[in-house]
């Protein structure tokens, strides 16, 4: 069924209706007993540092002594280096709408970006970044599994060949290059940026596929007593996207098809809203879900507008200030008004790792 | 006007199965005006060091003064100016209807509680300076340790050394915690200093002090919980999920693994043409989809 209005009203009345989702940075931010603490202080205005706790009576100093107040400030910070492993099974590697096929990832992630300490601007906090991400993306890494595949050739005839491969002959890697700027105050925050990214073949690392995106967002975060906090939120983007281009060659001739039309330019646009609940010191439990209207602009086949629904809960437990593990699931279902555009199920779970430093 | 029925509880450590009562104490030392108040009679007389103060009889002291009393199993109470205190006749609370004290019961002695009004606060193992303002204003503050505040209504805070928290007269909830500098409360508090000889937990608070000093020192201070972040980064890295397939946009995944291409249409891609409505990707490999 690729009834698209109804769907998306459904989908934007579960999104109303759901109470047990989604993600945001800081949302934890809301749940850190310490934070809320000195959020309250903050909030209470005249506390601030060098200040002095409020006198019950007269003289109770002189007997218990001088309350000068603290203000914690976070460690100033110049650089940001981050890595980030996550192995995971997923039902459908290819997100097709029939016969799935089961494969286990690896996803590796290293960045290091120049992110500096918040500045204080216009009543809030203003924190620029600029940094190199490198993604790789492993498939069948336990999984033996060989698939049926047809490879393009650039000629002459045949322009292409059928053989049987291991999985990670699908294995890719993505280079992003990304400058943001987030302005905090108070519990909402917005985003702009732009990022600049390259998908390569990982067995050859020739570039298949580029993308420009300008990116935008806005959310609020809700605290439920010092233990629970609610994000709500909207991200937005424009990808101007540039997919090689495949040339078959046949015969003395040359054809070059535009074999990839839909993953040129198109806009998405997010709404999320994630819950965190902090179980203990160590560990918060933070469920989600998402919903991505995809429109894209330059379509070959009419209008196509995708709906990409999202629902996930995650465990991370704290190990140190710079690591943590975490364990995952999540389900995603795209839906689509356009029949060439796959509508897909996918269900993804596993386990990761993440370190990060600030210096 | 006794509007203080704040029950503020501060517990820390393990509570020892049984514990001595703590009923009475001597004075170990007296700076000043000190007086006990029979309580039978109301008669107040000038209190002297080694004079036993049992429950229920007052402890009084007048503008500038102090005192401190030491129980057998060695528990110390100081009692800062203007304040009013007693033993309670049973278990080991400390009355206090204003004024301040500081309270310290060694590790494993069973602590005791301090009482403002109808109210009282309870303390292990640890050492905190308890005021109240005889009219419903209490503050806490922890000088050692840890522990936690609770209120009776069921509102609870933790605290650690070096933090504050206090409840204004005529209200019902917490002020905010307040970090304090703990030095500066130390080295000006006659209730630590003004006495001829030192606390027993000394060697502790200044430990405490040391390090606060230090994070102050280094441009910042510990966070008890979470870093903000640490969830912050994965949860959502400019505009996406971090989790699952979704840690890149779902689109361009297709660029690298298109959906898969039927066996009966493979031939088409042999001949150069594409199936009607195929989006191969931009890789130049798909799958063939099993029959």
């Amino acid at each position: 069924m690729k009834k698209f209005a109804s769907i998306l009203l459904g989908s934007f009345t579960l999104l109303a209706f759901d109470k047990t989702n989604a993600q945001i940075p800081d949302a934890a931010q809301q749940v850190d007993n310490s934070q809320q603490r000195r959020q309250r202080a903050e909030d209470a205005g005249v506390y601030l540092d060098g200040s002095s706790a409020p006198e019950l009576y007269p003289d109770e100093t002189s007997d218990v002594g001088p309350q000068t107040v603290l203000k914690t400030k976070p460690r100033h910070h110049l650089f940001e280096a981050m890595a980030d492993v996550q192995y995971m099974y997923t039902d459908n590697m290819f997100l097709t709408e029939n016969h799935h096929q089961k494969a286990d990832l690896l996803v590796s992630t290293v960045e290091f970006a120049l992110a500096p300490t918040p500045y204080d601007f216009a009543g809030g906090t203003l924190a620029p970044n600029i940094g190199y991400e490198h993604q790789w993306f492993d498939f069948g890494l336990a999984d033996k599994d060989r698939v049926n595949v047809f490879q393009f050739g650039a000629g002459p005839f045949p322009p292409g060949t059928v053989k049987s491969e291991h999985l990670n002959i699908f294995d890719f890697n993505s280079q992003t290059i990304f400058t943001g700027l987030r302005w905090t105050r108070g519990n909402w925050s917005a985003d702009i940026g732009f990022d600049f990214r390259r998908l390569l073949s990982t067995s050859d690392y020739r570039e298949f596929y580029k993308e420009y995106v300008p990116r935008w967002g806005l959310q609020r975060g809700f605290a439920f007593g010092d233990r629970a906090a609610l994000t709500v939120g909207y991200a937005g983007d424009y990808r101007f996207a540039d997919p090689k281009t495949l040339t078959v060659l046949l015969g003395g001739g040359s054809i070059t098809n535009q074999v990839n039309p839909d993953m040129r330019d198109r806009t998405d646009h997010t709404l999320f809203v994630t819950y965190n609940q902090v179980l203990c010191s160590h560990a918060v439990l933070q469920p989600y879900y998402q919903i991505k209207y995809t429109r894209f602009v330059d379509s070959a086949f009419g209008t196509r507008n995708d709906l990409l629904s999202s629902a996930g809960l995650a465990l991370y437990w704290t190990v140190c200030r710079n690591c943590d593990v975490r364990a995952f699931v999540d389900y995603n279902a795209r839906f689509s008004n356009n029949k060439s555009a796959s509508e897909y199920r996918q269900f993804d779970g596993g386990l990761g790792l993440n370190v990060i430093f600030r210096f | 006007m006794k509007s203080n029925l704040f029950l503020v509880t501060l517990l820390c450590a393990c509570v020892p199965a049984l514990a001595a009562p703590l009923t009475e104490s001597t004075f170990t030392e007296i700076v000043k005006e000190v007086n006990v108040v029979a309580a039978a009679t109301k008669a107040a007389q000038p209190g002297a060091v080694n004079q036993v103060v049992k429950a229920p009889d007052l402890v009084r002291t007048g503008p500038a003064s102090r005192a401190e009393l030491t129980a057998p199993d060695q528990t110390i109470t100081r009692v800062g100016a203007n304040t009013v205190f007693s033993f309670e006749p049973v278990g080991r609370d400390i009355n206090l209807e204003k004024g301040s004290v500081l309270f310290h019961s060694p590790a494993g002695k069973g602590g005791g509680s301090i009482r403002s009004g109808g109210a009282a606060a309870a303390v292990l193992g640890t050492t905190l300076i308890v005021s109240s303002t005889g009219t419903g204003g209490f503050k806490v503050i922890l000088l050692e340790g840890k522990g936690t505040v609770t209120l009776p209504n069921g509102k609870s805070t933790t605290l650690k050394a070096g933090q504050l928290v206090f409840v204004l007269p005529r209200q019902t909830d917490f002020g905010p915690v307040l970090d304090i500098n703990l030095k500066k409360l130390v080295d000006g508090s006659q209730l630590v200093n003004g006495f001829s000889h030192p606390l027993p937990s000394l060697p502790l608070i200044r430990t405490s002090v040391n390090k606060q000093y230090d994070e102050i020192a280094k441009g910042h201070m510990e966070d008890t919980g979470m870093p903000p972040e640490t969830f912050g980064k994965k949860s959502l890295r400019r505009g996406q999920s971090a989790n699952g397939v979704n840690t890149i946009d779902n689109t361009s995944y297709q660029a690298a693994l298109s959906p898969s291409v039927p066996p009966n249409q493979v031939g088409l891609l042999q001949q150069g043409e594409l199936p009607p409505g195929f989006l191969p990707g931009s890789r130049g490999i798909v799958v063939i989809s099993p029959k």
